[in-house]
């Protein structure tokens, strides 16, 4: 740990204007989870375009003080309107909205703010102290290893993330296919350009990523056109906010356990905030006593996928800036803003501009902290967000895509790869392929083939995949990954024959 | 649905088949990565294919594969809170891209300054049904973060379009 840059990074970000950047960035983030339909996914790519210009630590403090915050804004109006600000509040709207209907909405919402906070600060802790070790494993990857971890990452996601094995895999392959647009990195033969000027370069990360995740959600959010349950919240009671804080701390144990298990889901490529909601609440029901109580408004489910919530976030850091791999979609445009701020994952960042590491942790703490304050004074406020129709939002969103990928290099070129990639997410999604995978691969495509044939040009030749361990581990990993789904479903046959 | 998914994934192949084609021309070196990802992309394609033609083959695999998504938890548990109207999903799906791609041209012809207040009051007083005033106000307040964000803040020339530029 570099105690030295770590303070220097702290003092920026206390310092001026670093904080106006904190507090920005934590309204912001709640304003976007508050909104339903809208997520931190959202506030990164509305805030991308605004970060041009401004030094890389800035930025990350900015977009990570937003993300932060947003799973916090999603939970307010779980509890108060019964309908999930974002996918991951969804199991606390369980016992969240009960407690409401019984008069309760201020113990709830104390309870969510406190777990919260406590759940981010366990979460990033986690990650933060596990940064040296990180350091020395990256330090010991080569060509061999970085190949493997590409293709590991995917087969990950594949498994684990949304759709069938087969349909995660084959997005990602298109997605490697498409990164090859372009000057060929080793001969400088042109590929795929069909004589236009534009594709040389191969095609742009961030206007892939402003289309497949943000206009393809936003898509989604007008055509369904979701309804809110109960436009009308519950007001609360601002004394009963602070018997929600005592409650969490009564229930410590409760915190700790739900943090770790969302700090170990976070961790798991393509899984998501919403499984670690869940989990934590199926685990608070199994392991606390007079459970008969949850899902009837039991503080407890909220405290539990609150706390996971959050504290997934720390895990979701650690994959995407050590392996370029992302946890989630959020994770995901984070990416996308690390390459259009010049900054490579891996070695790079953890040995190059580790202050950015820190401060982008430093500022999903901080943002922690300042969320819960607003939460305890003006939380059922808050509430008057949700009535917002994703039609006024929808159509303002498009448009914040657009001129940011037309920003960020002056070009109508990504403002056309934009609505493409937007076009193609939709359609994806609905009919359960990869996001993930597709811009994972077109992320690491390139990596991946350079890596490839400098191995193959090396001395050990392809042997040399087989022959370094941690690359002989990473490929293991691989194969049992993509097999797993199989096994699983011979045993699963073999039981029902029996 | 299903046909709209076949569409889809014969797409797909179709962009696949088409760059495994075209790596025939490259020189060996830069062929060599796209012709091994391409042929096991296209073996996976070719796959799902199959799947959208034949329900049959399709139930089948999903019985080999025995894959849990989400750490085995149940997607409608998790999409509980999801409250879809599905009547006259196509039109909107149809009206909302038709929306998106106007917005794109009319930014490339006339440029984004009167592409965003054009569009946003188009789509706000004919699609959302919104009244004059909300329509006529959000456009004008959105040109104007816009205007003051990018152009006056950050300094970057907004696209004038095909006309005016």
């Amino acid at each position: 740990m570099n105690w030295e840059l770590f303070i220097a990074t702290l003092a920026n970000l206390l310092g001026w204007p670093g904080i106006l950047f904190l507090i920005s960035g934590t309204i912001i983030g709640m304003i976007f989870g508050a909104i339903p339909g809208l997520s931190g996914t959202t506030a990164i790519v509305v805030l991308i375009p605004m970060t041009f210009g401004m030094d890389p630590s800035t930025a990350m403090l900015w977009l990570g003080a937003a993300y932060g915050a947003a799973t916090y804004g999603g939970a307010i109006p779980s509890i108060l309107i019964n309908t999930p600000g974002e996918a991951p509040n969804a199991a606390t709207v369980i016992d969240g909205f009960p407690m409401s209907q019984k008069g309760k909405a201020g113990i709830a919402l104390g309870a969510a703010a406190t777990a919260s906070t406590l759940g981010g600060f366990i979460g990033l802790l986690i990650t933060l102290s596990l940064i040296p070790l990180l350091i020395k494993f990256l330090m010991s990857f080569s060509y061999q290893e970085f190949f493997m971890m590409a293709f590991l990452g995917l087969c990950i996601i594949a498994v684990l993330g949304e759709g069938t094995l087969i349909k995660g895999l084959a997005s990602g392959g298109l997605g490697i296919m498409l990164s090859f647009i372009g000057f060929d990195p080793i001969t400088s033969e042109l590929r795929y350009t069909f004589g236009i000027e534009y594709l040389w370069d191969g095609i742009p990360v961030v206007p892939a990523i402003f289309g497949l995740l943000a206009i393809g959600e936003v898509m989604d959010l007008i055509i369904e056109g979701k309804t809110i349950a109960s436009p009308r919240a519950t007001r609360s009671d601002q004394r009963q906010v602070w018997t929600g804080v005592i409650e969490t701390f009564k229930n410590m144990p409760l915190v700790l356990r739900s943090s770790a298990l969302g700090t170990f889901i976070g961790a798991i490529p393509g899984v998501g905030g919403t499984v670690a909601g869940f989990f934590a609440y199926m685990q608070a029901k199994q392991t606390c006593k007079n459970n008969e109580t949850f899902g009837k408004g039991d503080v407890r489910g909220v405290i539990a996928p609150e706390a996971a919530n959050d504290a997934k976030e720390g895990g979701a850091l650690l994959p995407t800036l050590a392996f370029g791999i992302p946890g989630s979609s959020a994770m995901a445009v984070f990416l996308g803003a690390l390459t259009l701020h010049g900054l490579d994952v891996g070695q790079d960042i953890f040995i190059t501009h580790l202050d950015v590491v820190y401060m982008l942790i430093l500022a999903m703490l901080g943002c922690h902290m300042v969320a819960a304050v607003i939460g305890l004074l003006v939380a059922d406020k808050v509430a008057i967000l949700t009535r917002i129709r994703p039609t006024l939002f929808g159509p303002v969103i498009f448009v914040v895509c657009l001129i940011g990928a037309y920003a960020l290099r002056n070009s109508m070129g990504d403002v056309f790869v934009t609505v493409l990639f937007g076009l193609l997410g939709y359609e994806m999604r609905k009919f359960g392929f990869s996001r993930i995978a597709l811009f994972l691969g077109l992320l690491l495509g390139g990596m991946a083939e350079v890596s490839f044939r400098q191995t193959l040009m090396s001395e050990a030749g392809t042997a040399g995949f087989f022959t370094r361990p941690i690359s002989l581990v990473l490929f293991l990993t691989m194969l049992v990954m993509i097999t797993s789904p199989y096994i699983r479903g011979y045993r699963k046959r073999r039981r029902q024959s029996v | 649905m299903k046909t709209e998914e076949k569409v889809l994934t014969f797409f797909l192949l179709g962009i696949v088949c088409f760059m495994m084609v075209l790596t025939f021309g490259y020189r060996p070196g830069s062929r060599l990565v796209p012709q091994v990802i391409g042929f096991c992309t296209l073996a996976l394609m070719i796959i799902l294919c199959m799947m959208v033609i034949s329900p049959k083959f399709a139930s089948w695999y999903q019985r080999v594969e025995g894959k849990s998504p989400l750490m085995g938890m149940s997607k409608e548990l998790i999409e509980s809170g999801r409250k879809v109207d599905q009547t006259g999903i196509k039109k909107r799906e149809i009206s909302v891209a038709g929306w998106l791609l106007f917005l794109t041209a009319v930014t490339y012809i006339l440029g984004f300054l009167v592409a965003i207040p054009l569009f946003l009051f188009l789509f706000l007083k004919l699609w959302a049904k919104e009244g004059w005033g909300l329509s006529l106000c959000m456009s004008g307040v959105v040109l104007g973060a816009v205007f003051f964000i990018f152009a006056y803040i950050l300094q970057i020339p907004l696209h004038e379009g095909i006309i005016f530029g």
